[in-house]
């Protein structure tokens, strides 16, 4: 059996491992932007071979295909999704998983998912307004409050503004903030030909984010264990946004700090927003899906956003927690059988991941690129844990070189977090820099003591969020404007019509 | 009014042409006045609408301070000698002092808010301790409280003889809720919306280990807008994580503005007058919401005697003879 498995990065080469384990002995082929040393490896030791070409251009990928004539093709980035590689080639006769340019409209456009969940109702919903234009969100923003300000188009988490605005001496300063991170978003988002849309403003929650990954032939939904990412660059949370630092999952199905009702109800969501999205683009979703959630006061699960595909980091949690055929569960979906897929979870197995990127990730690639870097994987294995190769590349001297986004993701599991934590601890530790360039990733992804937290956080917002239902406040939010009226919307201040 | 009174004192008045001036006066709803001569003469008059209150003290025999506050007179150092009633005043010169009354004794009132909220919780008005006061109108409030609630806060700290009140009636503990920063400042008297807002934020920092997973009664002296309100039960919920927010206000509902511009409100920024009970008990995200029935007061003003001005709630006069 061949297999083409279209992408580049540390989410691919997790993809490319699952897939290796089946039974069926596939042979690997790659279309990759840059030569993975992760993914050259794994598709040369199937007897495949790596393609290097721009994964974004539908003609080149395709041509790739029938070069290889694969048995099946998984793409796994959402932009080869945004730009048609998965519609020209299912056009062209593949079996292909990943979802459709349409399909992946509700990862693309922000603005499309969130009226897609109140055109129909789903919960988990939040209040939101989108612009077109720089200067009508500017006048906006003069008297909005507690709000995120975002890129309405898919932008790798880049742009993502929260501005917690509830302390009006410091609405002034908040509300220069908004309007600046507005032109930002503006501006980076000029490039784009492909959203009407160009800037998100959007209700403010806070809670405990986690992500829910399903497999879907269009019909089935078959979900994945639940996995927390850690999306922040550095340690307390805190830092820009970037792809993810980290990651874990387990035991069981759920998280510590999410409870079996919480992740019914996440499943429950995701499986309405598929419900609703094939309706709504007359398409068949076949591939990974999954909801970026956050359990918050208003709602419980709610929607942060969507990927219409795994997430990376969070795809290699699977790695060590599932058991059984994944290239079979791939070929399933794809041939719309997915019911009858077999998958289990390994309960008590928890597992870690952790990222580690070149300093300078993830504002500025330039910074970040170009490092000669080493990696000692034979120790890496020796603990028990997998290393995934990322944006990494090797040069003419032999030696891997940064790209300028994460370069390792290292892949730890055991019966605990605190062993997952130290054996993830100890292996990242085999990553190191060769021209002093710091390299950084973080230590507390997994710890104890930020589980710990989480679980504090989650509980206090299970307090309120159970309770605001019980009272049949549920997610609703009153604004009144004195002196104006009531008005139904919960981005709009008091201090900003006050100024 | 003090041209009138510029005329007379330049055409050489007495104490008692002075008073004859203020009669002709006694019938406009102003507050409390005073006016001090270039002739070194202190005039100071509670107006026969009462709405404010006036007091006299003094150190030994050399000086004489007129007050709207007990405690600024004690501030000073000096000892509180007389509670002017309504229609009272007092007339100083070098040379001599007379207590005048000038106009008819039939007043508002006190206006309420004088005891509810404007005076210090260390001031006496009218010979009421405002403090127990307060504390009966807390009582009071332990019968409008349905749900079992684990503790009893003040917000802001202007509440706190109310929810000792409350915490004494009902046996449950008063907790430190928020800690102010910066500069103690009366939120409720600032004009602009924003202003008021900020003075009311740099209030509210919580003490989370007080109140987390408790079911909490929060007691406030009034409410107008119900933004304070609203930036509590939010700061409760979401920062310190409280299981139940129950929201009592040590006042009547607030339904029209002031005539008298003591509070400078239009109707159309009353939180009671725009927004039904169940409509305002959404807005502000509370499990509850009570407010003080005019009933109480009355029945706590006739303990200590006093009659108010209740235009704002709606009514001509709170308390005083039945």
């Amino acid at each position: 059996m061949r297999v083409l498995l279209v992408g580049s990065g540390g989410r691919e080469h997790a993809l490319a491992k699952l897939l290796l384990r089946s039974s069926s002995e596939p042979k690997l082929y790659v279309a990759s932007d840059y030569t993975n040393p992760g993914l050259l490896r794994e598709a040369e030791s199937s007897g495949g071979r790596l393609y290097t070409v721009s994964t974004v251009d539908p003609q080149k990928v395709a041509k790739v295909a029938e070069e290889v004539s694969p048995d099946l093709v998984v793409v796994g980035p959402e932009e080869p999704q945004f730009a048609g590689v998965v519609d020209a080639l299912r056009d062209r006769g593949y079996a292909v998983f990943g979802a459709s340019s349409r399909c992946s409209l509700v990862e693309r456009s922000k603005v499309f998912a969130r009226t897609l969940m109140w055109k129909y109702g789903i919960p988990g919903r939040l209040y939101f307004k989108a612009f077109r234009s720089l200067e009508e969100a500017t006048e906006f923003l003069r008297f909005a409050g507690d709000v995120v300000v975002k890129p309405a188009r898919q932008a790798g988490g880049k742009g993502v503004r929260v501005v917690r605005d509830t302390r009006a001496y410091l609405s002034m300063d908040k509300s220069e903030v908004k309007a600046q991170a507005a032109s930002r978003i503006y501006e980076e988002l000029s490039g784009y030909r492909d959203i009407e849309y160009k800037v998100l403003v959007e209700q403010r929650v806070e809670g405990v984010e986690y992500t829910a990954q399903v497999v879907t032939d269009g019909s089935y939904v078959l979900p994945l264990p639940l996995v927390q990412d850690h999306p922040h660059a550095f340690e307390g949370d805190l830092g820009p946004e970037t792809g993810g630092m980290g990651s874990i999952s387990g035991p069981g199905v759920t998280l510590p700090f999410i409870t079996h009702d919480e992740y019914a109800a996440t499943v429950d969501i995701v499986r309405q927003v598929l419900e609703r999205l094939r309706e709504e683009v007359g398409d068949r979703y076949v591939g990974a899906f999954a909801g970026q959630m956050m359990l918050t006061a208003l709602w419980g699960p709610t929607v942060i956003e969507f990927y219409s595909r795994f997430g990376d980091p969070e795809v290699a949690n699977l790695l060590p927690r599932i058991d059984g055929d994944f290239l079979e569960v791939v070929e399933r979906a794809v041939s719309g059988r997915l019911a009858g897929a077999k998958l289990a979870v390994k309960e008590e197995v928890v597992s870690v991941v952790k990222a580690v990127a070149p300093a300078g990730y993830p504002s500025s690639k330039d910074e970040a690129s170009g490092h000669p870097v080493a990696v000692d994987e034979g120790r890496i294995r020796e603990l028990g844990c997998d290393l995934l190769y990322a944006s990494v590349v090797v040069g003419g001297d032999g030696h891997l070189y940064t790209k300028g986004s994460r370069a390792f993701e290292v892949v730890c599991y055991a019966d605990s977090y605190a062993e997952a934590y130290r054996l993830s601890e100890l292996a990242v530790g085999y990553v190191r820099s060769l021209d002093g360039w710091p390299l950084f990733y973080r230590s507390d992804v997994g710890s104890p003591e930020l589980i710990e937290e989480r679980v504090r956080l989650a509980e206090r917002v299970r307090r309120v969020y159970t309770h605001r239902a019980s009272r049949g406040l549920s997610w609703r939010t009153v604004v009144w404007i004195p002196g104006r009226g009531v008005v139904d919307d919960p981005l709009l201040s008091y201090v900003g019509w006050s100024r | 009014m003090v041209e009138e009174l510029s005329k007379a004192v330049s055409k050489g008045a007495t104490w008692r042409a002075i008073r004859e001036v203020l009669e002709g006066f006694s019938e406009v709803d102003i507050p409390t006045f005073l006016a001090v001569t270039s002739r070194d003469e202190l005039i100071a008059w509670r107006t026969p609408s009462g709405l404010t209150p006036l007091v006299v003290g003094g150190y030994g025999f050399d000086m004489l301070v007129a007050s709207s506050e007990s405690s600024a007179i004690e501030v000073l150092d000096a000892d509180v000698r007389r509670y002017l009633g309504p229609a009272e005043g007092v007339y100083v010169s070098g040379s001599y002092l007379r207590f005048f009354k000038a106009g008819s004794g039939r007043g508002r009132g006190l206006c309420a808010f004088e005891l509810l909220y404007t005076a210090r919780h260390d001031a006496v008005v009218d010979g009421v301790a405002v403090y127990e006061f307060r504390k009966g109108l807390g009582r009071e409030l332990s019968k409008l409280l349905a749900d079992e609630v684990d503790v009893v806060v003040g917000v802001p700290e202007t509440a706190t003889p109310y929810a000792i009140g409350l915490s004494q009636a009902t046996g449950k503990p008063l907790e430190v809720a928020f800690i102010p920063t910066a500069t103690r400042s009366r939120s409720m008297l600032k004009l602009d919306p924003l202003d008021r807002l900020v003075a009311v934020h740099l209030k509210l920092n919580p003490v989370r280990s007080s109140l987390e997973g408790r079911r909490v009664a929060v007691v406030d002296d009034s409410m107008v807008t119900g933004a304070t309100m609203k930036s509590v039960s939010q700061m409760l919920r979401l920062r310190v994580g409280v299981k139940e927010v129950h929201l009592l206000i040590a006042s009547p509902k607030l339904v029209q503005s002031c005539p008298y511009s003591i509070f400078e409100l239009s109707q159309d920024h009353l939180i009671a007058a725009n927004l039904d009970d169940e409509y305002a008990r959404v807005y502000l995200e509370v499990d509850s919401l009570a407010w003080l029935n005019l009933e109480s007061v009355e029945r706590v003003s006739r303990t200590f005697r006093c009659s108010l001005c209740g235009y704002c709630f709606g009514r001509e006069s709170l308390g005083g003879d039945e």
